[in-house]
């Protein structure tokens, strides 16, 4: 069985990689385990525990351990801590995906790119670091075809229209804070997107994860990463 | 006044050589460190000078020890400079900008100005003293004044102690005040703190607690039921203790009942608010913060801490082995010390900002600074790049 782990910085982007996951890989060959990395005061290690996991089929091929580091600069921190007992445990391939956004501004993100991997082994494990421009919520705004399931009257030209950016044609790694785009749009019909789990949830279940994968990678080339990476490891 | 700098020195040229060259500071500033670095001597030496300068201690109590220390004052810089050798001054001086206010060399002479005349004056103090503690003036010398109320104000606490929670106050008629500059004194302090400011006192350090998420209905003294005291005074004696009613609990907690990081937190808000009320304190050092404290409370008794110190310009020192409180705090405050034999190197925003800016860009959080021992990398990539000695005069063989 081969192993991954991916480290995301919150619980939208744990959300969004479980469900993708569900969605390109066939469920019987797939087990997936959530894990929260916490304390660590002192120079004492962070501990990682399960919080939930799939059933373990009989003909599972693939192992995904999805960690929530609870915070963008923990990501990378959390994955150079843990590197060394997930070779020992055979781990194949890591991935870290965060947001550029709030620390970062879109001039940085060059220098971000070239620093993530700062001092971290390549060997035995391959790390990819992935962003999220300016925020994993740019990713679900161009999957614009998820807003009329959160409600049928919201439609990309109507955010056109009102909201003044184009989900549809716009380059939405452009927008300055993705997040309260969504929010504005879902707020067109009183609905709200404040990161809470049901919210988050339920543009999680809105959105289509064929067109992702199909269509996302010529638009983000972090979201091209990741699915390269994904296919790499399951061919 | 605030403290812009300091560089100390001693045992120069012995075994026991230690320097800490050039220590800037900010208004809050987070010392860190390896273990064993110095960050404790580093909180020492800066507490030492405040003994020195409002005379609670006298040169004549070290073996040796030089001060070289610059102050902000109103719009002046006040440079004050003591060496002592074999427990004697050989020399000290007070300047303001240029100008040079007071210098002593050996045996303890030297000129100070003298306000009045508008002119320096030849004059002798003992070698056992510090001439800005033994010549305080107000008319002549008021110039010294601003160093021996940084002095008195400035205070020191050790979060990794026990910080009072061992101590129990005695209430003798007519004993003498709390000294607020003792963190074990902490029981007679919030009797003052609440004696002295009935309306806001006691509600500061309760809300205070709540926010650093110790959610109490109450504090208060009494004697404690759990320590029996025997004494043999003819003067009568009570023992009083802290205790606290936690909404959730249904009796009360003595304060030995406490837990010691809950404690720690108590005794040092209670300091904090009495200072903050008294007017009182220039710069507030604190040793081991968030030791015993879990990452929430932890977290949130540095963010009260911090504003406490914005709010009232406090100037604000502490040091950390914590990776909470590490990750909590800014880069912009770190003071990072490494050490050579006996030579501290001190790295922060005002001599390395490329480098703490540069970590930035890793998107690690700010412990992975010292574990990784990022300064050093980055200085040695820097001086490789700026380094002449590899190019144009190199003769080839």
């Amino acid at each position: 069985m081969k192993k991954m782990a991916i480290f995301v910085e919150g619980l939208t982007e744990l959300k969004f990689i479980d469900r993708l996951l569900r969605e390109i890989i066939t469920e019987r060959h797939l087990q997936i385990a959530h894990a929260r990395a916490s304390g660590g005061a002192r120079g004492s290690r962070r501990v990682m525990s399960i919080s939930a996991i799939s059933e373990a089929h009989e003909e599972r091929k693939y192992y995904f351990l999805i960690v929530d580091s609870s915070s963008d600069n923990r990501v990378g921190s959390d994955i150079r801590e843990n590197y060394d007992s997930m070779a020992a445990q055979g781990y194949a391939s890591i991935i870290g995906l965060r947001d550029v956004r709030p620390d970062f501004s879109f001039a940085e993100i060059p220098k971000l790119r070239g620093r993530l991997s700062y001092r971290l082994k390549t060997k035995p494990i391959q790390v990819i670091f992935a962003l999220g421009v300016m925020e994993i919520e740019a990713w679900f705004l161009a999957e614009h075809s998820h807003f009329s399931r959160i409600h049928p009257e919201i439609t990309p030209y109507r955010i056109k229209e009102e909201l003044d950016f184009d989900p549809i044609s716009g380059d939405m790694q452009l927008r300055e804070n993705p997040a309260k785009d969504l929010s504005d749009s879902y707020a067109l019909e009183g609905l709200a997107y404040a990161k809470r789990t049901a919210q988050i949830q339920r543009t999680i279940d809105a959105l289509d994860y064929a067109a992702i994968y199909c269509e996302h990678p010529k638009k983000f080339p972090d979201a091209d990463n990741i699915i390269r990476t994904l296919e790499a490891f399951i061919t | 006044m605030r403290l812009n700098s300091v560089s100390y020195s001693e045992f120069e040229g012995d075994a026991k050589e230690w320097i800490l060259p050039d220590f800037s500071l900010q208004p809050i500033n987070l010392v860190v460190g390896k273990n064993a670095v110095g960050k404790t001597r580093t909180l020492n030496v800066i507490n030492g000078l405040g003994k020195l300068l409002s005379g609670r201690q006298r040169p004549s109590e070290l073996i040796t020890g030089n001060y070289e220390v610059v102050f902000d004052h109103e719009h002046d810089q006040l440079t004050y400079i003591l060496k002592v050798r074999d427990h004697k001054v050989t020399q000290e001086s007070v300047a303001k900008g240029d100008c040079n206010l007071l210098s002593r060399g050996e045996e303890g002479k030297g000129f100070i100005y003298h306000e009045k005349e508008d002119k320096n004056l030849e004059f002798q103090t003992p070698e056992s003293d510090a001439a800005v503690v033994a010549r305080r003036d107000s008319i002549q010398h008021n110039f010294l004044r601003p160093l021996s109320d940084w002095g008195s104000g400035l205070r020191h606490y050790s979060f990794g102690d026990t910080m009072g929670r061992t101590s129990i106050g005695l209430l003798v008629e007519e004993g003498p005040p709390p000294d607020p500059t003792n963190p074990n004194e902490v029981v007679g302090l919030f009797r003052k703190g609440v004696k002295r400011y009935p309306e806001v006192f006691k509600h500061n350090v309760i809300q205070a607690m709540i926010n650093v998420g110790y959610d109490l209905e109450d504090i208060d003294v009494a004697p404690p039921g759990n320590i029996r005291i025997q004494s043999s005074s003819i003067i009568p004696v009570t023992p009083v203790a802290l205790f606290v009613k936690e909404r959730s609990l249904s009796g009360v907690t003595e304060q030995t009942e406490m837990s010691q990081g809950m404690f720690r937190a108590l005794s040092v808000i209670i300091h904090l608010r009495y200072a903050i009320l008294e007017d009182l304190p220039s710069c507030i050092l604190i040793d081991d913060i968030g030791e015993g404290l879990d990452f929430e409370r932890s977290c949130h008794l540095i963010t009260y801490i911090r504003s406490c110190a914005l709010d009232s310009k406090i100037q604000l020192v502490m040091s950390t082995n914590d990776r909470f409180v590490m990750n909590n705090i800014p880069l912009e405050e770190w003071t990072l010390l490494t050490r050579s034999g006996g030579s501290m190197e001190v790295h922060n925003y005002f001599n390395s900002k490329k480098v703490f800016d540069e970590f930035k860009y890793t998107g690690l959080n700010n412990f992975d600074f010292l574990a990784l021992d990022f300064i050093n990398d980055e200085e040695a990539a820097v001086e490789e790049q700026h380094d002449p000695a590899e190019c144009g005069d190199q003769v080839v063989p």
